[in-house]
């Protein structure tokens, strides 16, 4: 018969009608929709951190401005080999090498389009420096003393600049992963408030529960189910919500393919691991709701 | 009964002063003595207000005494864990003067729940609830809301409910004050049953009737306190 296999499943307390379900659902929703955003956050800074740290590591750009005179090629070739001579023989560089005008080309295609003549043109020669290591590089005193070597060459400072940025990024990480906390704390305590109010509703009920012998597991067990239930439901929508945030964010944001922002991107690891959240969330939902009655049972007679 | 009587050896509800008390109201009972041996038969009586449902509760380990000691299978409930409690609290049935019945579930369910607390499968639920509840004659009416039923049938699952688990102790609250004289003798015959099976059987009752028709002693309660009313020496069939 149907009803004996439903009965299997079937729970004496009407948890399913209860009032505090609904704000249940809701406050496990919020919740899980603001921790997938604050994730991903995390997840987006931390990847970003990576690629920055990367570029210092892989090194730097210096520009050689174009003379204002007009120079024969050896003269050209002069300039530009003092400055290449400067970095191979300063300590920690690695490899000294000149972007080829095919490359600038590339690079400045948004720009002047891809028919672009460069070689008549007034653009700067980019020399990329490959470091061997990027973080204990002094950027600050290279530039200073091309300066006086090459006063036409400059060091692309955003080596600098990034070592600045990557600290407040770390703030930033950890301001999040405490967000995060927070809001897994808020979670749980509108869990707790939940149950205790479901207790309350149905005293009577856990009452006459208890005279026939059952423990405070027994009890326990249904209110873990429904929080197993509740918390998953619940924290699908809120995940789903959080995905498309997420989804317009990106595209909104992949107009700023290059730059900074560029790097910013959730890979497919992250993407799982939000994914991750309704499981963790119906389980949290459930042990935490387990405990909730055991500790309040507990407390009567 | 003289036969009866060699069973009656061992204590199984042992009650030394105890005292009952609501909150800061004078006592409802004091200084209760009160032994009950495995395998007796007693209706508790006392007029409307003298503390029957009380002291039940306290058998049923709904009520904790403001002072004295009660032991209940051998064990002392003012040191028993909340575990120890309901494992206790398993080999007692109880029914209820206004039943308690959970209201939105159906008759089945209700008599079920003993069982499931027990964690017996499924299978095993369905053969012996089906049985009991047409034995009481609820056959008809087991898938029925408990909040549909009429008083006569909720006191009937009720019963159903208590009985269902086979338990040592039966306590019962007025349990046929509510239904025709026919199911109420076919009622009395079932806990006569199984206090012949074992069952210690306490029945709160009013009806002077009922007292008169089956010959058991009395716990009477009166001013506070207890006495025992022996059974009327008559032969009974
Ligand atoms: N939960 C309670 N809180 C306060 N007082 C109570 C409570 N339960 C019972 N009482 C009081 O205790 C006394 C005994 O009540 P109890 O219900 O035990 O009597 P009873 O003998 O079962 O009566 P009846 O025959 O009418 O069922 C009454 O004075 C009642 O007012
Ligand atoms: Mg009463």
């Amino acid at each position: 018969m149907k009803k004996a296999f439903l009965n299997r499943y079937h729970s004496e307390i009407p948890l399913n009608k209860d009032k505090s379900n609904l704000f249940l659902e809701v406050s496990t929703a919020i919740s899980v929709f603001l921790f997938s955003i604050v994730l991903a956050a995390y997840f987006m800074m931390t990847s970003m951190v990576l690629s920055w740290n990367k570029s210092i590591i892989d090194g730097l750009t210096v520009q050689i401005m174009p003379s204002s005179e007009t120079l024969t090629a050896d003269e050209e070739l002069l300039r530009l080999n003092k400055v290449i001579s400067f970095f191979d023989e300063k300590e920690g560089v690695e490899k000294v090498r000149v972007i080829s005008n095919e490359q600038i080309k590339h690079i400045m295609s948004p720009w002047l389009g891809e028919n672009a003549n460069i070689e008549t043109l007034p653009i700067p020669k980019l020399l990329d420096v490959k470091l061997k290591n990027g973080k204990t590089f002094d950027y600050q005193k290279a530039s200073t003393e091309l300066k006086e070597v090459a006063p036409y060459a400059s060091i692309d400072n955003h080596g600098i600049w990034l070592q600045k940025l990557m600290k407040s990024a770390s703030a930033l990480k950890v301001l999040s992963l405490f967000v995060l906390v927070v809001v897994l704390l808020a979670l749980s305590f509108s869990l707790f408030y939940a149950v205790q109010t479901s207790l309350k509703v149905h005293q009577n009920i856990i009452e006459i529960l208890h005279i026939m012998g059952a423990t405070d597991n027994y009890v326990a067990k249904q209110y873990a189910k429904r929080g197993l239930w509740t918390g998953f439901v619940a924290s699908i929508i809120g995940t789903a919500l959080g995905f498309g945030v997420l989804i317009m964010i990106s595209h909104l944001s992949s107009g700023l393919e290059t730059g900074l922002i560029g790097s910013a991107k959730l890979s497919a690891w992250h993407w799982g691991m939000i994914a991750l959240l309704p499981p963790m969330t119906a389980i949290l939902s459930m042990i935490l709701s387990f405990l909730s009655v055991k500790q309040t049972l507990g407390k009567m007679m | 009964m003289e036969t009866h009587k060699n069973m009656l050896t061992e204590p199984i509800i042992d009650m030394y002063n105890v005292c009952i008390r609501y909150g800061k109201d004078p006592d409802v009972l004091k200084d209760i003595k009160l032994t009950l041996q495995k395998g007796s038969f007693h209706f508790l009586t006392g007029k409307s207000g003298a503390g029957k449902t009380s002291l039940l509760s306290m058998m049923y380990l709904a009520l904790k005494p403001s002072a004295g000691t009660v032991t209940i299978f051998g064990s002392n409930i003012g040191y028993a864990s909340r575990d120890a409690m309901a494992a206790l609290r398993r080999r007692i049935g109880v029914v209820f003067q206004d039943f308690r019945l959970l209201e939105h579930l159906s008759a089945y369910d209700n008599v079920a729940i003993p069982l499931r607390i027990r964690g017996m499968g499924e299978n095993e639920i369905k053969k012996r609830v089906k049985e009991l509840l047409s034995w009481v004659e609820l056959d008809k009416s087991m898938d029925k809301i408990c909040s549909t039923l009429s008083g006569g049938e909720k006191q009937r699952v009720a019963i159903a409910r208590a009985v269902i688990n086979r338990p040592e102790i039966l306590l019962a609250d007025e349990p046929t004050g509510n239904v025709d004289n026919d199911i109420a003798v076919k009622l009395m015959k079932l806990f006569i049953e199984l206090n012949k099976l074992g069952t210690t059987v306490v029945i709160a009752t009013h009806s002077k009737e009922l007292i008169a028709e089956y010959n058991y002693p009395q716990i009477h309660l009166e001013n506070k306190g207890l006495k025992i009313i022996p059974a009327l020496r008559r032969v009974q069939q």
